[in-house]
């Protein structure tokens, strides 16, 4: 009994010490929040509005915000806010799939050439470096221009585009956690190389892998959304937030709210998960331990 | 110091060897025959036939590649499909107009951004540096296109003050010029700044916790002397290199702001060929474009070293 309270003990004030580290991170909570909003709202779906978002109705076009339509009508009178949360399940699973590509091959990648080392390391660093330079939207655009758009393959192409990243930071933490000692002595007790990379390394790199997954998130969100605003992104008439806005510049004089609603939920999405990023650079900060 | 140079400039050839890979491969990711992509189904055999040839499709990859690659060499950049003119000639042709948005663009962000970061780093923790902080991430989340809606919302449409679109040679009327420049540039200006200001305010407060600093307030300087002519001078080295590495941004951003603005640069070039199937001008472009930002990069790195004493006077690369 006495031996099971000493047990928990240590455990419950952990969880309660990073559950104040939490409350503290203002940056991390905000941005938790502002995602939390997001994910109830693709989940929930476009439904929750009581509008379906490819509904036309054309006695109610370009209709301002009201009790009815919250985010008001676009011009074909479809409801704004249902299109918007549409948009938003197109934003998500592009960035979700893109930053799953990027962060299984970059991983992949930038494990191997930090632990190999040597000419396979010097290789793909020379390749990794090379992809780094392309400004990613121009990258997209030439390969979206190849392949043709779809959501899967912006979502792919997105991801690709980002490996090189992933890969730049996964071969640095493995290099830095290579030279320490629990590593030596894994190697010392005679522990297969593969099975150190994978179960001894691996965790202790997944704190810079995941705060840059936010930022690749956000990123990827904006590259979706540039793409779709130039008509080479996610094909309509499925909406997405680009595409939404690209449309409201025809109608700019009847309309301004077609204009207003999708490019701020680009913005707060990606602001969300900036603050979710930088929160999450700091909590997982281990000068903090 | 130029074995640095030298070896900055060697360690370019496989950057730009693997780009000019990525690049080539975007005829062969057509998904089937790209003669049918580009012509469509129902063009005749002889049209097919020629566009095979003109595209050297009937040649084996990498005979395709090589003498591909050998025009970028000599500066052949292809042959337009839909004009019929070479690349690199209509490049040379819409360059000085993505330049001149470049570099008021630039203007622009660092104006904001260094006085922006300036204030927040003197007034470091109070509701000011709050203020510029938020602002600055709310900058760098907010989508460039967005930015030139709502000013074209605001400057043309409502207030009627300034053009939404066109471009005016600033040789032939820089009135007009500068008109048609300023949203544009200040719509592309503010979506950098919010990254350079970012910078500048943590450069700035790391050169005012400085020793020198402290001797300078110590020998009498005003607070204004101290942070302008010293801790923001030297704050400009990084700032300026910060500026020029973002230059990715810029050119990603003058894609979509000359599609919205009908600004007749790089980036329309590249987006109007790819809505009308002229590959080898995508190809084209886009390679000018990764190649340019490689070699300014290069040069920031260049002038980063000649203009940082460390470095220069230390022989340390």
């Amino acid at each position: 009994m006495s031996n099971a309270t000493q047990t928990a003990l240590p455990e419950q004030s952990r969880w309660g010490r990073e559950w104040r580290k939490i409350r503290g991170n203002k940056m991390l909570v905000t941005g938790g929040i502002v995602l939390l909003i997001f994910l109830f709202a693709i989940i929930a779906g476009p439904e929750i509005t009581g509008y379906d978002y490819a509904k036309m109705s054309i006695r109610e076009r370009f209709e301002g915000p009201s009790a009815a339509h919250w985010m008001g009508t676009d011009n074909f009178g479809r409801d704004t806010l249902a299109r918007v949360i549409h948009g938003a399940r197109v934003a998500f699973f592009v960035g979700a799939l893109s930053v799953a590509i990027g962060m299984i091959g970059g991983m992949t990648i930038g494990a191997i050439a930090g632990f190999v080392g040597g000419v396979v390391d010097n290789v793909l660093m020379r390749i990794t470096d090379a992809l780094l330079a392309f400004p990613p939207l121009l990258l997209a655009i030439g390969l979206v221009a190849a392949t043709g758009p779809s959501i899967t393959t912006v979502s792919i192409i997105i991801g690709i585009i980002y490996i090189p990243r992933f890969a730049r930071v996964m071969r640095g933490a493995v290099l830095t956690e290579a030279s320490k000692e629990y590593v030596e002595a894994a190697r010392a007790i005679g522990q297969e190389p593969w099975r150190i990379l994978v179960f001894h390394i691996g965790p202790a790199t997944l704190s810079p892998v995941i705060v840059l997954a936010t930022v690749v998130f956000a990123l990827a969100i904006i590259i979706e959304a540039s793409l779709s605003f130039l008509g080479l992104g996610v094909p309509p008439p499925t909406p997405s937030w680009g595409g939404m806005l690209s449309e409201s510049r025809a109608f700019m004089t009847k309309n301004i709210w077609m204009a207003i609603f999708p490019g701020l939920a680009i913005s707060v999405a990606v602001l969300g998960l900036n603050l979710l990023g930088d929160g999450l650079r700091d909590y997982l900060d281990p000068k903090d331990y | 110091m130029i074995g640095y140079i030298i070896n900055r400039i060697l360690y370019l050839i496989p950057t730009l060897f693997i780009m000019s890979l990525v690049v080539f491969s975007f005829i062969a990711l057509i998904p089937g025959d790209p003669v049918d992509a580009i012509l469509g189904l129902n063009a005749s055999e002889e049209a097919r036939a020629a566009l095979r040839e003109e595209l050297g499709l009937d040649r084996n990859i990498l005979v395709q590649y090589l003498s591909w690659a050998g025009g970028i060499v000599t500066g052949d950049f292809g042959t337009s499909l839909t004009s019929g003119e070479p690349v690199m000639k209509l490049i040379m042709e819409k360059l000085p107009a993505t330049l001149l948005l470049a570099f008021a663009s630039i203007l622009v962000s660092v104006f904001i951004a260094v006085f922006a970061g300036t204030i927040a780093a003197v007034n470091k923790g109070n509701w000011l540096d709050m203020g510029i902080l938020v602002a600055a991430l709310a900058g760098i989340s907010v989508p460039v296109f967005w930015i030139a809606i709502l000013a074209v919302l605001l400057f043309s449409v409502h207030w009627q003050v300034l053009p939404s679109i066109g471009y005016v040679s600033p040789l032939e009327d820089p009135i007009g010029a500068l008109r048609h420049l300023a949203l544009p540039a200040i719509c592309m200006g503010a979506a950098l700044a919010g990254g350079i200001a970012r910078m500048t305010r943590s450069e700035m407060i790391e050169q005012l916790g400085k020793d020198y600093v402290i001797t300078a307030r110590a020998k009498g300087l005003s607070q204004n002397e101290v942070t302008y002519r010293h801790a923001l001078r030297n704050s400009l080295i990084t700032v300026v290199t910060f500026t020029g590495l973002e230059l990715g941004t810029l050119l990603s951003g003058a894609i979509i702001i000359e599609t919205i603005f009908a600004w007749p640069g790089l980036g329309r070039m590249a987006i109007d060929a790819i809505f009308t199937r002229d590959y080898p001008t995508v190809q084209g472009v886009v390679l000018f474009m990764a190649f340019f930002f490689v070699f300014v990069n290069l040069l920031v790195d260049i002038s980063y070293t000649f203009l940082n004493p460390q470095i220069r006077l230390g022989g340390k690369s």
